[in-house]
């Protein structure tokens, strides 16, 4: 959810089916999914609907956030790549 | 494979589900009357010579009940209809798998965008040009071989040339078609309708 607090980031997409959701001690996470990778890490998956904004600097803006969470909460060498998609756009 | 086979699932269980909705409008229609009337169940029977059905499968299960010539061929038709259904499941119940459209891939993480909201941008993009009237894009995502494309119509007012708003348009989104990989291709067209006047 670090996500959300990055400008041109307006909400977080779980798809049409709700596929995109993770479960986190027991809240219920939209849009974003957590895959376990060989290494032990998790590869996290943010579906992100962005404000019409330059996409390489945004998704460099949410992997920073989500990597200081990520320090913050003490799960930095959990933390895998971060892939950012954008879902959707919106105009405002 | 899987695609086909999803279109193969569609077709059978629409067909199956239309014929299930006419079974049973039949089977209300032909039950308003009782005994052997013109508008009864029995009738409906022998309209569909369930009867002599009766009796020719009858004989046929008489048959497969003993070895033979017979038995075998009961034995290929299970076998089809076994993996008949396991291709219609297959095909009812593969996921459907997203293709997004890579901008930038580093260190093992990917930025990506769905081709729905690329297309809008796009649309946005051609819609602010002077002379455009209206837009439609659409994106397709690159398959296994090959690169993704990235196609627009741009309708414009009789003002102006078509081949000046295709050279426009395509100079304002040749940068996303580059970002994104794809493939470019912008077609203009005087307007119709309300799309004639800006």
């Amino acid at each position: 959810m670090a996500s959300l607090a990055v400008p041109g980031v307006v909400d977080l997409d779980a798809g049409s089916s709700g596929a995109y959701v993770t479960l986190a001690e027991g809240e219920r996470l939209p849009g974003v999914t957590a895959v376990a990778v060989p290494d032990g890490r998790y590869a996290v998956t943010l579906n992100v609907v962005a404000r019409m904004v330059p996409l390489e600097p945004l998704a460099e803006a949410v992997r920073a956030h989500v990597q200081r969470a990520a320090n913050a909460a003490g799960l930095v060498a959990e933390l895998g790549p971060v892939d950012v998609v954008v879902a959707d756009v919106v105009a405002v | 494979m899987v695609a086909l086979l999803r279109v193969v699932a569609r077709t059978v269980a629409f067909a199956l589900l239309l014929a299930l909705a006419i079974l049973g409008l039949a089977i209300a229609v032909f039950a308003i009357q009782g005994d052997s009337r013109a508008l009864s169940l029995p009738t409906l029977a022998q309209h569909l010579h369930l009867p002599g059905l009766r009796e020719r499968i009858g004989e046929f299960l008489d048959r497969l009940e003993t070895p033979g010539p017979v038995a075998w061929v009961s034995v290929a038709g299970g076998a089809g209809a076994m993996l008949t259904g396991l291709l219609l499941l297959v095909g009812a119940l593969a996921p459907r798998r997203e293709r997004l459209v890579v901008l930038a891939e580093e260190g093992g993480a990917t930025l990506a965008a769905r081709p729905r909201p690329l297309a809008r941008v796009a649309d946005a993009r051609l819609e602010q040009l002077r002379g455009v009237t209206d837009a439609h894009a659409s994106v397709r995502p690159a398959r296994r071989h090959g690169a993704g494309s990235l196609s627009a119509v741009a309708s414009h007012s009789q003002r102006f040339a078509s081949s000046e708003i295709e050279q426009r348009s395509t100079a304002a989104l040749a940068s996303l078609a580059a970002a994104f990989g794809l493939e470019l291709r912008v077609r203009a067209r005087a307007g119709t309708g309300s799309a004639r006047v800006e």
